[in-house]
C-alpha cells in the first residue's frame, strides 16, 4: 500500500498566500481535501482554526471557513442558469436576498463573467466553467480559499485576472489562500512555497529561498519561473546578475542597470 | 492527410434561449505533417473548431474535407475518420471508461478488430510513449491524478495509431516536466508524417514548436502565422486577452526601455542570446 500522503505537519498562518507545488500525483489535492474535511486524515490529525476536521459536529463551521475551488469545475456546477450556480453557496449559509446579489454581481465581475450571467453553466467553454466555478467561491468569501489549478484552462489574461483578485483579496480582506498550480512564476508571488513529492513536504520556504535550488526542483519534475531560467542561462554566459531575481520586472531592471553601465 | 474548412459556421442550439454562434465563417486547410497551435481566448470556438475536424460536431453551414473527403456526405465512414483522426479531449477524465488502465487504451484498437497480440503491442507502446509505468496497466482509471488521468487519454488515442493527432490543451495540470516530456513527444509526430493541432493557452507550448499558428478570437480566424511574425505583435495579442511567451516578453520589455534587440525571440535561448550579445558576451555561443 502506498500513502497518497505520508506524515505531513503543516501550518498555514492566518492571512498567509501558500503555494503547493508538486509533481502530478505527488498528493496536492489529496492534502488540499483535508483541509475542509472532504478527506479524513488516516493517521494524525487536522486543526481548522483549533477544530478537529474528524469531528461531525464541527464539519459546517469548517466548510464555511475553508471554500475550495476543485481542479475539475465540471464537478462543481450545481445550478442550470450561471447566476444561480455563483449564488448557491451565500443561498445555503441563509444571506439575505440583497447581501447575496451583491456578492453574486462582485464575484462574477472579479471573473469576467458578468455578461453571461443567464447562460448555462454546463454548456460553458473550459475556461468559463473555470471562472464561474471561481466565483461560487468567491461568492462564499471564506476565511480561507483553497484553490487547486484555479489557472489551468484560462487563457493569459484570465489568468492574471483571476491571481489579482486572489491576491487583492488575501491583501485587503486577509484572506488566508492555498494556491496549488503548476505554473511556477504564480508560485513566485506567494508568501511561502510548500513542495509535495510522494506524499511528503519536500522543500518549503519562502519563493526567493526555493527557487534558488533549481537542480532539486527538477529532480521534483518542477522548474523555476522563467525569469529564474533566463537569469541563470544568463550569467552563464558571464553576465553579471545579483542573486534572487524572481519576475521579470526584476530582470528587466537588473538587466538595464548593467546595460546602463556598459 | 490535409484537413480543409471551407466557411464553417456553428450554432450551438439553435431556436433555443441558449442560441450561440461558437463558430463564424472559418476557413482554412491544414496541410499534411504540419505542426499547428491555436490560441484563443476562453470562449473563442478552439474546442468547436476541432470537434469538426474528425466530424463530432457537424457544421451548421460550410464544409469539412479530411483527406480530400467531406465529412457532411452521405454514406461516409466516420468511425474509420475518427480512427484516422485521432482527438484528445479537454477534460480527459471524461473520456476515460475502462476496468482498468490497459483496458481503456486497449478499447480503440480492439474495436479495429486487431489480434490480440497486436492490441497488447500498441497498448505497451502507448503507455511507454506518454511515460506510464507497467505498473498502472491493471489500476482503475478512475481516481487517478490529473495529471496521470490525461497520459492515459492520450495513450488511448497514440494506440490507435492516427495520421493525424488533435490535442486540446493537452498540457493544463501537467507538472513542468510532464509538459516538457508531452510537448517533446508530439514534436516528433510531425517528422513520422502525422499532422498535430495542439490547443494551448500558454504561448510557449506553441512558441517552440508550431510551423503556424492560428489565434481564433470570437468563433473567427483573427491571424494565422509563423510563432516568430505573431509573437511580435504582443499589444494585438494583449488586446483580445493573451499574450505571449515569457521568452517574448523579456525581449519586448527590453525593448521597451530603449535596447536595440530583434523581436523574433520567442524562446528563451534565442531571447538569452540576444541579450548577451546586447552586453557584449555574445562570444562562444553555449
Ligand atoms: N480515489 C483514489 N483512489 C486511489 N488512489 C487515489 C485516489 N485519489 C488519488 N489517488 C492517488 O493518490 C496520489 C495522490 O493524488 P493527488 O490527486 O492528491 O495528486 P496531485 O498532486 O493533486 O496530482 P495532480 O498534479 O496530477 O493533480 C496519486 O498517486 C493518485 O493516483
Ligand atoms: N453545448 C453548447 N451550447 C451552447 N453554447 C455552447 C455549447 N458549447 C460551447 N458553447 C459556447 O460556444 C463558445 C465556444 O466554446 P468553445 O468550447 O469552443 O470555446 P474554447 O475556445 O474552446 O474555450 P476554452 O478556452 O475556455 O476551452 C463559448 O462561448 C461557449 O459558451
Ligand atoms: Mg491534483
Ligand atoms: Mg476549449
Amino acid at each position: 500500500m502506498t500513502l497518497a500522503l505520508d506524515h505531513v505537519s503543516l501550518t498555514v498562518n492566518r492571512g498567509e498566500f501558500v503555494a503547493v507545488l508538486g509533481m502530478n500525483g505527488s498528493g496536492k489535492s489529496t492534502l488540499a481535501r483535508h483541509f475542509n474535511s472532504l478527506l479524513l486524515p488516516a493517521e494524525g490529525q487536522v486543526l481548522v482554526d483549533g477544530m478537529d476536521t474528524r469531528d461531525e459536529k464541527h464539519l459546517w463551521s469548517i466548510r464555511d471557513r475553508v471554500g475550495m475551488v476543485f481542479q475539475n469545475p465540471d464537478n462543481q456546477i450545481v445550478a442550470a442558469v450561471v447566476e444561480e450556480d455563483v449564488a448557491f453557496g451565500p443561498e445555503n449559509q441563509g444571506r439575505p436576498s440583497e447581501e447575496i446579489r451583491q456578492r453574486v454581481e462582485e464575484a462574477l465581475t472579479a471573473v469576467g463573467m458578468v455578461h453571461m450571467r443567464e447562460r448555462a453553466p454546463h454548456l460553458l467553454s473550459g475556461g468559463q466553467k473555470q471562472r464561474v466555478a471561481i466565483a461560487g467561491a468567491l461568492a462564499l468569501r471564506p476565511a480561507c480559499l483553497v484553490l487547486d489549478e484555479p489557472t489551468a484552462m484560462l487563457d493569459p489574461s484570465g489568468r492574471r485576472e483571476v491571481v489579482d483578485v486572489v491576491h487583492r483579496l488575501n491583501r485587503e480582506l486577509g484572506m488566508t489562500v492555498v494556491w496549488i498550480t503548476h505554473f511556477m512564476e504564480e508560485a513566485a508571488l506567494a508568501d511561502r512555497v510548500v513542495v509535495m513529492a510522494g506524499g511528503k513536504v519536500a522543500l518549503e520556504g519562502a519563493p526567493r529561498e526555493v527557487f534558488v535550488q533549481s537542480r532539486r526542483l527538477r529532480e521534483l519534475r518542477l522548474d523555476v519561473p522563467p525569469a529564474v531560467a533566463a537569469a541563470e542561462r544568463l550569467r552563464a554566459r558571464g553576465v553579471e546578475l545579483p542573486e534572487g531575481i524572481l519576475t521579470l520586472d526584476e530582470l528587466v531592471d537588473a538587466l538595464c542597470r548593467l546595460h546602463s553601465n556598459k | 492527410m490535409p484537413i480543409t474548412l471551407e466557411q464553417v459556421s456553428h450554432v450551438y442550439q439553435p431556436g433555443t434561449p441558449y442560441e450561440w454562434r461558437a463558430l463564424d465563417n472559418v476557413s482554412l486547410t491544414i496541410p499534411e505533417g504540419e505542426f499547428w497551435g491555436v490560441i484563443g481566448p476562453t470562449g473563442s470556438g478552439k474546442s468547436t473548431l476541432i470537434q469538426h475536424m474528425n466530424g463530432l460536431l457537424k457544421p451548421t453551414s460550410g464544409r469539412v474535407l479530411v483527406d480530400d473527403i467531406d465529412l457532411g456526405q452521405r454514406g461516409v465512414n466516420l468511425k474509420a475518420v475518427r480512427q484516422k483522426v485521432g482527438l484528445v479531449f479537454q477534460y480527459p477524465e471524461q473520456q476515460l471508461f475502462g476496468e482498468t488502465i490497459f483496458e481503456d487504451i486497449a478499447f480503440g484498437p480492439r474495436n479495429l478488430g486487431l489480434l490480440a497480440g497486436e492490441v497488447e503491442a500498441r497498448v505497451a507502446r502507448a503507455m511507454e510513449r506518454v511515460g506510464l509505468d507497467p505498473s498502472f496497466r491493471g489500476r482503475t482509471p478512475f481516481g487517478l491524478s490529473g495529471g496521470q488521468a490525461r497520459r492515459v487519454a492520450l495513450a488511448g488515442v497514440l494506440a490507435m495509431e492516427p495520421r493525424v493527432l488533435i490535442l486540446d490543451e493537452p498540457t493544463a495540470g501537467l507538472d513542468p516536466r510532464g509538459r516538457e516530456e508531452i510537448l517533446a513527444l508530439v514534436k516528433t509526430f510531425p517528422g513520422l508524417g502525422m499532422s498535430v493541432v495542439l490547443v494551448s493557452h500558454s504561448m510557449d507550448d506553441v512558441a517552440e514548436q508550431a510551423d503556424q499558428v492560428l489565434v481564433m478570437h470570437r468563433g473567427r480566424v483573427h491571424m494565422i502565422g509563423t510563432p516568430a511574425e505573431l509573437f511580435s505583435r504582443r499589444a494585438e495579442l494583449e488586446a483580445i486577452g493573451l499574450g505571449v511567451p515569457a521568452a517574448a516578453q523579456l525581449v519586448d520589455m527590453l525593448r521597451e526601455r530603449g535596447w536595440n534587440l530583434s523581436a523574433t525571440a520567442v524562446t528563451l535561448d534565442e531571447a538569452v542570446a540576444g541579450i548577451a550579445a546586447a552586453l557584449g558576451k555574445g562570444g562562444g555561443r553555449r
